[in-house]
């Protein structure tokens, strides 16, 4: 067990969802219409439209930023968690690895702590977890969880979904693990946008509780 | 690999994941997300604007409607207020044109018959002239040259006079005749009656 080893198959399948989604963003944002989207377009657009209407009432100045990282990272994750499922692929989830889903986890929670910070400054952040202040431990203890769960929730998903595929081909023989194996990867292309979903909502949320409302002030 | 190494402890590929993450966010959210929203709101304010503007052309399209109805319900007014005049007027100049025609056929028939008279009176003159030199002519040759001119013109005079009286009378008979024959059967009875009584 080596800090510094790298596991080349999953940062390359890292590596190549980031170029994915990059690629699928520039696309999309290539040809702006004044009519009815389609193709990639539709696709962020949707995104885009359900993360705006859920996030409410957030302050103008960062909303781009919340609504842009939440729909970032449900199609980083729903594009991580379907590349196992390509036909011929032999890259694996990179979300079945811990590093990525601590990486997400850790970059989620980044954003929403610097966007707290920027929008309340730091006495306003401060206040925000000191008040009333008997309860600071816990939000505090809250604020280490929260990675850890968004992380940990991910990654067992995904790598309990990828076990049951190889469990799947151990224990039957080839003929009959095909119906299985087929369903299975049925419910693992649900299970992934399912999990995308409930990051993205769950670091929506995130950044709902600590930026103060729009319509409140 | 489930024995090389603990799954829950991260390692070096960590920090490629979490750079390749930041890139892929700060892309996303400086460049990509705030052109789609832009876009999208475009979109949404034209689509408010078109709504605005079909409420707007609804709402004059209304107003042109009960504008359009009022004036065609003052146009059949109108017209049908030319057309009781029309009737009207024209009702008038048709009596007017019968009294005219009317007044037209009496004088015309009165001038008529003035120049019946006239054409009659000078017909029985010349007649009168014409039977009186006759009768002076067979006079003459009846009675030879006994009897002087003037008293052989005043006895034919004399003679002409009496006749015509006579002819008078039996003209004025025959148009109380006639009158008579007008009249309906028991008026006409009942006049007869008061003729012989008296």
């Amino acid at each position: 067990m080596n800090a510094l080893q790298v596991q080349a198959d999953i940062a390359f399948a890292t590596l190549l969802v980031a170029a994915v989604v990059l690629l699928l963003g520039l696309v999309g944002q290539r040809r702006p219409t004044a009519g009815v989207p389609n193709g990639v377009r539709l696709l962020w657009e949707m995104s885009i439209g359900a993360a705006d209407r859920a996030a409410g009432a957030l302050p103008t100045g960062v909303r781009n930023r919340v609504i842009g990282t939440t729909v970032t990272l449900f199609w980083f994750v729903a594009v991580a968690n379907w590349l196992h499922l390509i036909p011929g692929s032999a890259l694996p989830a990179p979300t079945s690895d811990i590093n990525l889903a601590l990486a997400l986890a850790a970059v989620a929670m980044g954003s929403v702590h610097i966007t707290a910070l920027q929008v309340r400054g730091v006495r306003g952040y401060a206040r925000y977890y000191l008040s009333p202040w008997w309860l600071a431990p816990f939000k505090l203890l809250e604020e280490l969880i929260k990675p850890l769960t968004l992380a940990l929730r991910l990654f067992g998903m995904v790598f309990a979904s990828a076990l049951m595929v190889v469990l799947i081909g151990e224990i039957l023989p080839a003929p009959a693990a095909v119906l299985p194996h087929v369903l299975w990867t049925l419910f693992d292309v649900f299970i992934g946008a399912i999990q995308a979903f409930i990051f993205a909502l769950l670091t929506l949320l995130y950044f709902q509780a600590v930026l103060p409302s729009a319509e409140r002030g | 690999m489930l024995e090389s190494r603990n799954l829950l402890i991260p390692d070096a590929t960590f920090a490629i994941e979490m750079l390749a993450l930041l890139v892929v966010l700060v892309v996303m959210t400086r460049y990509v997300v705030p052109r789609i929203r832009a876009s999208m709101h475009a979109r949404q304010q034209t689509i408010i604007g078109a709504l605005a503007a079909a409420r707007e052309a609804e709402v004059r399209r209304v107003t042109v409607d009960a504008e359009a109805d009022e004036l065609r319900a003052a146009a059949r007014r109108e017209a049908s207020e030319i057309t009781s005049q029309a009737r009207s007027m024209r009702d008038h100049l048709i009596a007017e044109g019968r009294r005219a025609g009317i007044e037209d056929y009496r004088w015309l028939v009165g001038r008529a018959d003035r120049e019946l008279q006239r054409r009659t009176r000078a017909a029985e003159s010349r007649l009168q002239q014409l039977a009186r030199a006759a009768a002076i002519s067979a006079a003459r040759a009846y009675v030879g040259d006994d009897i002087d001119q003037a008293r052989l013109e005043h006895m034919v005079d004399h003679h002409f006079a009496a006749q015509v009286v006579t002819g008078r009378a039996a003209d004025r008979i025959d148009s109380h005749h006639r009158a008579l024959s007008a009249l309906p059967r028991e008026s006409a009875g009942r006049v007869r009656s008061c003729a012989a009584d008296s």
